[in-house]
């Protein structure tokens, strides 16, 4: 199993991308990625080693794999069930098994650190899905205060519950994260206010909002549509979550 | 083509879907972004040096800068085949926190549209000081049906996208690797023929391969896009033996979808064959992962 420091260390111009792993017993996480650099070198080989590592909610690394795919082909990862376990973070990168400079050089300038696009699809085992692209590349910190707004709509009633899912990509000593949320109404006046539970380095943790305001369901009838302020230093950007009163579920970045 | 005029080219822009078996929301917030620092200031100038910023989009910025604009959003709802059907202002005064979110076809029902598959091009009165001029923050599509919920995040830009005149474009590919088939989900993309240009006049014909590995595909065409407007296509759909040709591998397969001439937005969706689920997200060009262009 690759550890993360060894894949940071070993392919330091390579960025590690997360996404939310949703593991048992809410879920399951499976990496969809395509070997784009194709795309880049159509007459070439160019086969990439795909590294995925999986994170627990405290940040325990749980696990993790290389796969090789092979010029222009596609993969869809399922992580076993020892590193399904619980929800936390995963995170890949696609590192070139072909001479990247080489290909490139006098065509085309290399970014200082190459990214890895891909996709998750998340399934909560009931039929119900979501999907999204990678997002937060594994950070060193710490981050100093950072702010985020994003607006939770109840639908008329149809969306039953809302949170965040809180991830922390930052590592490095002292990289808690530690995030405070305030609900407020379109006129700006404050409803409510609360400090959540840290979230340790690489760990990953959803946080339902019914359960930290208790009058969340009142508020969307009195008010409407909610702004939500969520702040704090090391503080990666948070995904939203709502559940539709049918169980379905939508996960999605903020910015 | 749409009527001349019906946004201003320093306006930025995005544009998403409307699906007419859901209820359609858009909200806004506007992130810490929006207010200005230093460095807002030179920008202008550093673009409009590095002739990457015309006079006017530099002289607009300056002003919005000191005189500390607002932001303020309106929506043009557009038929799938590209034709106005309607638009409505949704937010104005908007400073860093403020946010508004709407019921699109609350909007729709006021102005005597049906619900219907559409398109909502989502425009602000300015940005921020950076090359496109981007929004503070991106604009969230929340798709709520009977039984699924669903949506994206997307930011708003002043960016030149198949201009009505000049070169064109060199093309579109889109990756998807989320095809499964065989199970409860009915994978598909949507595909819209978008442009910075309300006069943009050219209908698109993107051709689309099935792969189960590298060398074995099926192709397709995906179908004509006019102009400013969009198509979604199930796999299934466009390839009636996909069950058949991805059986070998368990039903998992990757598209590639190409379009010469012309740049395509592009959304992935995973509907449930039974309607309790929808999920969707734009795809993310690939190279710009690994290619500086800037």
């Amino acid at each position: 199993m690759t550890s993360l420091e060894t894949l940071l260390h070993e392919y330091s111009n390579f960025s590690l991308p997360t996404q939310l792993r949703l593991g048992a017993p809410f879920g399951m996480t499976t990496l969809c990625f395509q070997n784009f650099y194709s795309e880049l070198f159509p007459e070439r080989d160019t086969p990439v080693d795909f590294h995925v590592v999986c994170f627990s909610g405290e940040g325990e690394q749980l696990g993790g794999t290389v796969l090789r795919v092979e010029t222009g082909e596609a993969v869809q990862y399922t992580p076993d069930a020892a590193s399904q376990r619980g929800t936390g973070l995963i995170a890949a990168a696609a590192i070139p098994a072909f001479d990247l400079a080489g290909y490139s050089a006098g065509k085309l300038k290399i970014r200082s650190e190459i990214g890895t696009g891909f996709y998750v699809i998340w399934d909560d085992g009931s039929g119900h899905l979501d999907t999204m692209h990678e997002w937060m590349a594994v950070t060193r910190g710490p981050l100093p205060p950072a702010r985020h707004y994003f607006v939770f709509d109840s639908a008329r009633s149809r969306l039953e519950r809302f949170g965040l899912a809180l991830v922390n990509p930052i590592i490095g000593s002292g990289c808690e994260s530690q995030a405070t949320v305030s609900i407020f109404n379109s006129a700006r006046r404050p409803l409510g206010s609360a400090t959540l539970e840290p979230v340790s380095s690489m760990g990953a943790r959803l946080v339902f909002f019914d359960a930290v305001f208790p009058e969340l369901g009142s508020w969307f009838a009195t008010h409407g549509p909610l702004g939500v302020e969520v702040s704090g230093a090391n503080l990666a950007e948070p995904l939203t979550i709502e559940i539709h009163r049918s169980g379905d579920v939508h996960i999605h970045h903020i910015n | 083509m749409l009527p001349k005029g019906l946004w201003q080219q320093h306006e930025p822009r995005a544009v998403v879907p409307l699906f007419g078996d859901a209820e359609n929301f858009v909200d806004f917030a506007v992130q810490p972004s929006f207010a200005a620092r230093p460095r807002n200031f030179i920008e202008p100038l550093y673009h409009l040096y590095q002739k990457k910023k015309r006079f006017g989009s530099a002289a607009r910025d300056y002003a919005n800068l000191v005189l500390r604009r607002p932001i303020a959003f309106r929506a043009i709802m557009v038929t799938r085949d590209g034709r106005y059907l309607a638009q409505w202002p949704l937010a104005q005064g908007l400073r860093v926190g403020d946010f508004f979110s709407v019921n699109v076809n609350e909007l729709m029902a006021k102005s005597g549209v049906e619900p219907c598959d559409a398109l909502l091009v989502l425009v602000a009165s300015r940005g921020r000081t950076d090359l496109w001029n981007s929004s503070p923050g991106s604009a969230n599509v929340r798709y709520v049906g009977q039984h699924y919920v669903a949506g994206y995040r997307t930011g708003l830009f002043v960016r030149t996208l198949n201009p009505a005149q000049g070169s064109r474009h060199f093309g579109f590919t889109g990756l998807n690797p989320q095809i499964r088939l065989g199970g409860r989900e009915v994978p598909g993309v949507l595909l819209i023929n978008h442009s910075s240009d309300p006069e943009y006049d050219r209908t698109v014909s993107p051709v689309s391969r099935l792969h189960r590995n590298r060398n074995e595909f099926l192709e397709a065409p995906f179908g004509s896009i006019p102009p400013h407007g969009a198509l979604e296509r199930s796999v299934a759909d466009l390839f009636p033996g996909a069950a058949e040709f991805l059986a070998p591998t368990g039903g998992h397969g990757y598209l590639v979808t190409r379009n010469k001439g012309a740049s395509l937005a592009s959304l992935h969706l995973i509907r449930s064959r039974d309607g309790r689920s929808m999920a969707l997200d734009h795809s993310r060009p690939a190279h710009t992962n690994v290619v500086a262009y800037f």
